[in-house]
């Protein structure tokens, strides 16, 4: 039944959605700069096969017909841009920090839509029963409320005033406290979290998660990780946030249907689901038909 | 669309207590399960919070529990009774998950596809692990009955055949179950009276049957 609905929004979807004008005209992630020292990678963005390397410290990225595409280095990774008009790629200013280490966590693949990918990350009410023992615990379930806006000219969706209960937030915790969070989405597929140190209220861990919309259906989602914590190794972290992500991997690519339905009365949400109902808001009001259902 | 009827979910050995196991009927997902209560229920297979299948949840009392927020789901009529992340708040009135009619007999618990379907008990066998074809009802149905020596139909959705000697020669009913239109699976009572290895017996069937299968594929 969700198959057809799907199928009845004009005659070729799939095409339509891979030609979305407001994911033509941003900025992608398509690799981290640490595996294209590894060499060249074939990825996937909107359903185009790219050829992405770097070459005299510059970014290159080639269609299969050999055009280029245009590239930009930033934060850790190459970015393309397909369209003719490229957006205002955000920043996140808190990495550039003296003393702070940045660290690609991981690019994983995962068969579901990239605004469910970005809608998970953003979910507080999960951690009891995905991340349990880690970054939450029952009976640690209640999500108190939290304030969400849009800023920049509707450009930028935040969460603020986040807290939850976690057992072990981090790599180097070893007991359970309050963490408090905010969330700021920038770019309709990406997020950034950042987690206020209990004892330096200046000072923030921040981790990004930035989604590659390979196809409507099919994400690669790129993980940076910078903490505050000078005891674990970048193995360490890495291992931790990579536990995290497989355990949000199978309930992904659970959800029925992949795609993120828009429309206010496809699903159910709750208070807590503020944010998540503000992201669905923010991406109609954007305009994306990307890996969602129009409202 | 096949015509509405009741259809083969799963072997009822097969769900414990406990258990969740996901099947389709007729393109419709379903989530099949039995809490404390002993009762097999069959739910849609789908969390009406964010659409996470029931299938990957658990099952505490008579209850279900999605596995991605831990909402609870009352077997007795799908109600929602738990919403953790506001444990002092009453969870959204009228939510309510949706429950197809299933009963059990001959050791297989049965789905009506559509409502209050005429029930007709097969006779009783040695229930074997079914097995997905991809063929639609009406086309396996129909190469069954050209393939099988000696087969013949019973109703639209039964045929009756017999395993080769080698395999034990028993008769067996195949009950088929129409997932998609291009999706069926095969479930099997195997008629041997009450013998001492029931299961070497079911195994012998599943054989028999994936042997079946294999031709079909390999004619296409
Ligand atoms: S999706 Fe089932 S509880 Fe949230
Ligand atoms: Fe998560």
């Amino acid at each position: 039944m969700l198959a057809s609905c799907i199928m009845t929004r004009g005659n070729d979807p799939f095409i339509d959605e891979q030609n979305d004008p407001v994911l033509l005209d941003q900025w992608h992630v398509v690799a981290s700069i640490a595996e294209l020292r590894r060499g060249p990678v074939r990825t996937i963005l909107l359903g185009r096969r790219l050829t992405v390397a770097i070459r005299q410290d510059q970014p290159v990225a080639h269609h299969a017909d050999g055009a280029a595409a245009a590239t930009m280095l930033h934060l850790e990774y190459v970015w393309v841009c397909l369209g003719q008009k490229p957006a205002r790629l955000f920043d996140i200013p808190e990495l550039a920090e003296p003393e702070r280490r940045v660290v690609h966590a991981g690019s994983f693949g995962v068969r579901t839509s990239p605004p469910r990918a970005i809608e998970n990350f953003l979910d507080l009410g999960h951690f009891p029963y995905v991340h349990k023992d880690f970054l939450g615990l029952e009976p640690h379930t209640e999500v108190p409320p939290y304030r969400v806006s849009t800023e920049q000219d509707g450009q930028e969706l935040f969460a603020r005033d986040c807290r939850f209960f976690q057992p072990r937030s981090a790599a180097n915790a070893s007991e359970g406290f309050i963490v408090e969070y905010v969330y700021r989405v920038p770019h309709p597929l990406c997020a950034v979290l950042y987690k206020l140190n209990p004892l330096d209220r200046d000072r923030q861990d921040v981790i990004a998660l930035f989604c590659q919309p390979v196809g409507p259906e099919q994400v690669r989602a790129h993980m940076l990780v910078s903490l505050l914590d000078d005891t674990s190794d970048d193995a360490e972290l890495i291992g931790f946030q990579q536990l995290i992500f497989a355990q949000d991997k199978p309930i992904l690519e659970n959800q029925v249907p992949l795609r993120l339905p828009l429309s206010p009365g496809a699903e159910v949400p709750v208070r807590a689901d503020a944010m998540s109902v503000a992201y669905r808001r923010y991406l109609a009001a954007l305009g994306l038909r990307h890996g969602v259902i129009a409202a | 669309m096949t015509r509405a009827g009741w259809y083969p979910l799963a072997g009822a050995g097969d769900l414990a207590e406990g258990h969740i196991v996901d099947a389709v009927l007729d393109g419709r997902a379903l989530a099949v399960w039995r809490g404390a209560d002993r009762i097999a229920r069959a739910w849609e297979n789908r969390c009406p919070h964010r659409g996470v299948r029931l299938s990957i949840g658990s099952v505490v009392g008579d209850e279900l529990v999605c596995r991605y927020h831990g909402w609870r789901f009352a077997g007795a009529d799908g109600r929602c009774t738990r919403v953790p992340a506001h444990p002092n708040s009453a969870p959204p009135s009228g939510l309510r998950i949706q429950a197809r009619p299933v009963r059990e007999a001959a050791g297989i618990v049965w789905c009506d596809s559509g409502e209050g379907s005429e029930f007709v008990e097969p006779e009783p066998g040695i229930v074997a692990r079914p097995l997905m074809f991809a063929m639609g009802l009406v086309a396996l149905r129909g190469a069954m009955l050209g393939a099988l020596g000696g087969s013949s139909a019973i109703g639209e959705a039964w045929l009756r055949a017999s395993l080769p000697h080698e395999a034990g020669g028993w008769t067996v009913t195949l009950l088929l179950r129409p997932a998609g239109p291009h999706e069926c699976w095969v479930h099997g009572l195997v008629h041997a009276g009450a013998p001492a290895r029931p299961v070497a017996i079911a195994r012998a069937q599943t054989d028999w049957l994936a042997g079946v299968r294999r031709l079909f594929e390999n004619s296409l």
